[in-house]
């Protein structure tokens, strides 16, 4: 097997670790038999095997990327951070893919190592608007243990059940990581007199009065904070991102808390 | 300032007053603004009062309200009366008292007064001066009119009086000793074999301000001219004369003021331009005289002939008497008499720039100034309003 990665499977082959002694029902195909044979003790053979980790990444393209309305900052520094993340994999070696999940369904790319995949993946956002209403979950289908996930999202919306899903992914052996993007005239969206609408429901309308911005701000971060403990209590590494943050800083950001993680194991 | 349209003015605060009571009174309705993050914000009245306002209101409210204003202002028609001042009119007699009127005296003048300068009669200057105060009417209330004058008969005329009493107002007069240019060098002699040397003759001495000159005037003869002589250019030779030849014809007279000469005269020149002071008996010059500095020149195109008594007749020695008195003929500069001065004075009050003719107010450059600001600022007032609405 080849890649970077330590891989959590004790193996057969590769490199040597240490020798355990034989509990009944293990395999007994990695009994080292020349030691049985030397010293007449029955000892397994336990090797670490270097595996490649398989990277899905999951953007969110519901309405709410779509801020602001004139830049889209949001949905681009999740483009830049997508293809930046797959440009990442893909030079560790690992295969790398992309889910993008709209209201008319998820549009894949599926993990390669091919070196052409970076560009898949730029032209695949090229030709996606984000709009409308979405459910991160189905872009999650298909991830199997040893899998590397990062969620690209705003997380307005169906947060809990992005929540419950990555803790199941993490139980499962799949190293989860939710990238939350947020827009800076979110968090100081000025103190002029506007009715602010949500885009995904536009029923919601409330008065953004300059009176009420304080009230907005802090409710709004204890609802990150709330999202974030959410994330890490279930194993996700959350890592909070500005829209107009530099985007190379923010990936070697990543990039470096998986390497932490990595060498934590 | 006065207003032809008061009831524009009032109206035009009433309608800054309108527009700053609905700014402040109107229930706007805010504008949309989509955020992602609206769930977040505690619930209110959308449509609640702006209590609170930017920046950008007040200059609108400012900008909208100064505009109905300025226009208000602008129909009701402001106009700036003259200021009071008295604005003085220096009549100053420039030949004969030039001196008193050197740089140092103009110094003092204030901006609106006006020097009027004349050299000839007090009556052509006092028309001059009249149309100087009537456009003082837009920086003066009031003009005081001041004769600077020798005031010597020869400056006086039958108009003069009853130019001065249109005036309507009072004349000070300013008495000044009249200039006279200094003598002259002594004339040049005449060759005593011309044939006008006998005319001369007759007259007597020749006044020491006149030079005569029958071949050819030099440089030397038009500087000695231009300090107030008078250059009479006789020619004995009209060929050799240098004017423009003409074809040869006769005359049979020539006249200056009652003096005819009757003879049978050639032509042969065409005199240069210039104040005709003899003519043939068809009316072409036959002498002329132009200024020269402080002098005069006299281009004579009579020939004089030694044949017969010509230059013995009485009429002769007339007309040559008349050629050859000094610059602007015989002076006289004695002053003259008290009563007339007085009746020249008239009134004492000053001539009030209202009676010269119709006020002209200044009341449409106001009007239009105060209608293109008001428009200036509502084109401001929309740049503001677009950018206050693209701004977050």
């Amino acid at each position: 097997m080849a890649g970077t990665h330590a891989s959590r499977l004790r193996g057969l082959t590769a490199e040597f670790t240490e020798y355990r002694p034989y509990r009944q029902g293990d395999d007994s195909r990695r009994l080292d038999w020349k030691l049985l044979a030397r010293t007449d003790r029955a000892h397994l053979r336990i090797t670490d095997e270097r595996a490649t980790r398989t990277t899905l990444i999951v953007l969110d393209a519901s309405a709410s990327m779509a801020f602001p309305e004139t830049t889209m900052e949001k949905w681009a520094q999740a483009c830049r951070l997508a293809v930046g993340l797959t440009a990442v994999a893909r030079g560790e070696g690992d295969p790398a893919g992309v889910s993008v999940v709209t209201p008319s369904g998820v549009t894949r790319i599926p993990p390669r190592a091919r070196k052409g995949v970076i560009g898949d993946v730029a032209r695949t956002f090229d030709a996606i608007t984000p709009g409308g209403v979405v459910d991160l979950r189905p872009g999650l289908d298909g991830v199997r243990a040893g899998w590397r996930v990062v969620l690209l999202s705003d997380f307005l919306g169906g947060e809990q059940a992005v929540t419950s899903r990555s803790r199941e992914l993490v139980i499962g052996g799949v190293e989860v990581y939710a990238i939350h993007i947020v827009a800076a005239a979110e968090l100081a969206p000025g103190d002029a007199l506007r009715v602010a609408t949500d885009p995904e429901e536009p029923g919601l309308r409330r008065l953004l009065h300059p009176a009420a911005i304080e009230e907005y701000q802090a409710t709004f971060l204890s609802w990150r904070k709330r999202l974030a403990d959410g994330f890490r209590q279930s194993g996700v590494e959350y890592l909070e991102v500005r829209s107009n943050e530099d985007t190379p800083t923010v990936i070697r950001q990543i990039a470096r808390g998986a390497g932490q993680r990595r060498n934590a194991r | 300032m006065t207003f032809l349209a008061p009831g524009w003015l009032l109206a035009g605060a009433l309608g800054a007053l309108m527009v700053v009571a609905i700014h402040l009174l109107a229930r706007r309705n805010p504008r949309p603004y989509p955020l992602p993050t609206t769930r977040f914000i505690s619930e209110r009245p959308a449509s609640a009062a702006a209590l609170a306002r930017r920046p950008s209101d007040l200059l609108l409210l400012l900008l909208r309200a100064t505009a109905v204003f300025w226009l208000g202002l602008a129909f009701a028609q402001p106009v700036f009366p003259p200021p009071r001042h008295t604005a003085l009119i220096a009549l100053v007699d420039r030949t004969r008292a030039a001196p008193v009127l050197d740089d140092s005296t103009k110094a003092l003048l204030a901006k609106a007064d006006r020097v009027v300068e004349f050299d000839s009669a007090i009556s052509s200057g006092l028309i001059t001066a009249f149309r100087a105060a009537g456009t003082l009417r837009r920086v003066a209330d009031s003009v005081d009119l001041l004769v600077v004058s020798p005031l010597v008969r020869e400056e006086w005329d039958a108009a003069t009086l009853p130019i001065a009493r249109a005036w309507r107002g009072g004349i000070r007069v300013r008495w000044v000793a009249p200039v006279v240019h200094p003598e002259p060098v002594s004339p040049m002699a005449i060759d005593p074999e011309d044939p006008l040397a006998a005319t001369l003759a007759l007259l007597g001495p020749l006044p020491s301000m006149v030079r005569i000159v029958r071949r050819g005037a030099n440089t030397a003869d038009s500087t000695w001219a231009s300090g107030g002589g008078a250059l009479v250019v006789w020619p004995d030779n009209l060929e050799h004369s240098g004017w423009a030849p003409v074809k040869p014809d006769t005359a049979s007279a020539v006249a200056t003021g009652q003096i005819v000469v009757v003879a049978s005269f050639v032509r042969s020149v065409s005199l240069p331009l210039g104040r005709a002071i003899a003519r043939w008996n068809d009316g072409t010059p036959a002498a002329v005289e132009r200024p020269l500095g402080s002098g005069c020149q006299r281009d004579v195109g009579i020939p004089v002939t030694p044949v017969g008594d010509f230059v013995l007749r009485p009429s002769v020695r007339q007309l040559s008497r008349r050629l050859l008195a000094p610059c602007g003929g015989d002076r006289d500069l004695n002053r003259v008499g008290d009563a007339l001065v007085d009746s020249l004075r008239g009134p004492t009050m000053l001539a009030s720039t209202a009676d010269l003719g119709q006020r002209q107010e200044k009341r449409v450059p106001a009007e239009g100034i105060l209608l293109v600001a008001a428009l200036a600022l509502l084109l401001i007032e929309t740049v503001v309003r677009r950018f206050g609405r693209a701004a977050p």
